[in-house]
């Protein structure tokens, strides 16, 4: 069972909650004069990261608030969770093991392993 | 019931009960229930008896109200209540930002009453109930099967608890719960949405 806390309810089942893409992502300002490129940018541009990624959360099921979350892709391990317009906090860097057992990104060298504020 | 035309989600169940009291299923039809947002700072949340802990209900004047979010409740009165309330809530959040819905056409509440009401669930949530956690009073938004509900736990005795279920997914939650007790002699029940959409496909 996959347990996701939720900054408000408490820690409840992951099947409440929806994945609402990459965080700390603004969307551009100035609607009309933005270039198709800047709008496809923003739109589908995602960092696809392996590693600890900032994550928007929204706890659909309970009490429906969006929330933040820093989580690592390759083991889902969640590193925190914090609320809305928040920073997110300073974790420890250090590369989990995958679930195989593996350190992260060893096997395919195309996949680049990204830490917070790597870009 | 003001209206005689009015018909509830489960009009075209009865309530069922299980032998030797194990379990109870029934709609409580109609009840007025509106959703009210509005930021719990100042003294909006003290004058309106807001429940302001997570998960948590009152009871006040007559009326349930349940924490939904941090800046969202639900009240929930009888039926005929409706009106009343939203006057008196209007009289309070008059000069204050706020948004408040009438939602009791929305919603319906299935009502699980009975000594195995808690088994039944188990099987239908991840949430946990246990009475341990999930105290009386307690309010939470979770899935059952398929659809979302809002539980309340309103034991006093016995356990119960009330479901607040979306209208269209109401008759689809009430054949859940039947099948899952049917261990302690709840009837089966036909879900009759699929029967009439059926029908529908042949006529057209
Ligand atoms: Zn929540």
């Amino acid at each position: 069972m996959f347990e996701i806390e939720c900054p408000y309810c408490g820690r409840r089942d992951g099947s409440e909650f929806s994945y609402a893409g990459e965080a700390h992502i603004s969307r551009p300002s100035g609607d009309e004069e933005i270039s198709d490129e800047a709008w496809a940018g923003f739109v589908f541009m995602c960092r696809n990261i392996k590693g600890v990624q900032a994550e928007r959360w929204v706890h659909s099921a309970g009490c429906r608030r969006f929330f933040n979350m820093l989580r690592n892709t390759a083991t889902d391990q969640i590193l925190a969770v914090y609320k809305m317009g928040e920073e997110p906090p300073e974790v420890e860097k250090q590369p989990l093991p995958s679930p195989s057992g593996e350190s992260l990104g060893s096997g395919n060298d195309a996949v680049q392993v990204m830490g917070k504020g790597e870009t | 019931m003001s209206d005689p035309r009015r018909k509830s989600p489960l009009a075209h169940r009865k309530a069922l009960n299980a032998p030797d009291g194990a379990v109870s299923l029934r709609e409580r039809a109609f009840l007025a229930k509106f959703i009210l947002r509005v930021s719990a700072d100042g003294e909006v949340a003290e004058v309106l008896k807001l429940p302001v802990m997570a998960n948590t209900s009152l009871k006040h004047n007559g009326s349930t109200i349940l924490w939904l979010g941090p800046d969202e409740w639900m009240f929930m009165a009888a039926a005929d209540g409706g009106g009343e309330m939203k006057a008196r809530l209007g009289e309070f959040l008059g000069g204050v930002h706020h948004q408040l819905t009438d939602v009791s056409d929305h919603y319906t509440v299935i009502e699980i009453s009975g000594r195995k009401a808690y088994e039944i669930l188990m099987k239908l949530t991840p949430f946990d109930l246990h009475p341990g956690a999930f105290k009386i009073g307690h309010v939470a938004g979770t899935m059952f099967g398929k659809t979302a509900g809002l539980i309340i736990n309103r034991s006093v005795d016995m356990p119960e608890f009330d479901i607040i279920v979306r209208w269209s997914m109401a008759d689809y939650l009430w054949c859940l719960i039947a099948e899952a007790g049917r261990e302690f002699g709840l009837p089966a029940q036909e879900p009759v949405g699929q029967v009439r959409g059926l029908r529908y496909r042949e006529a057209s």
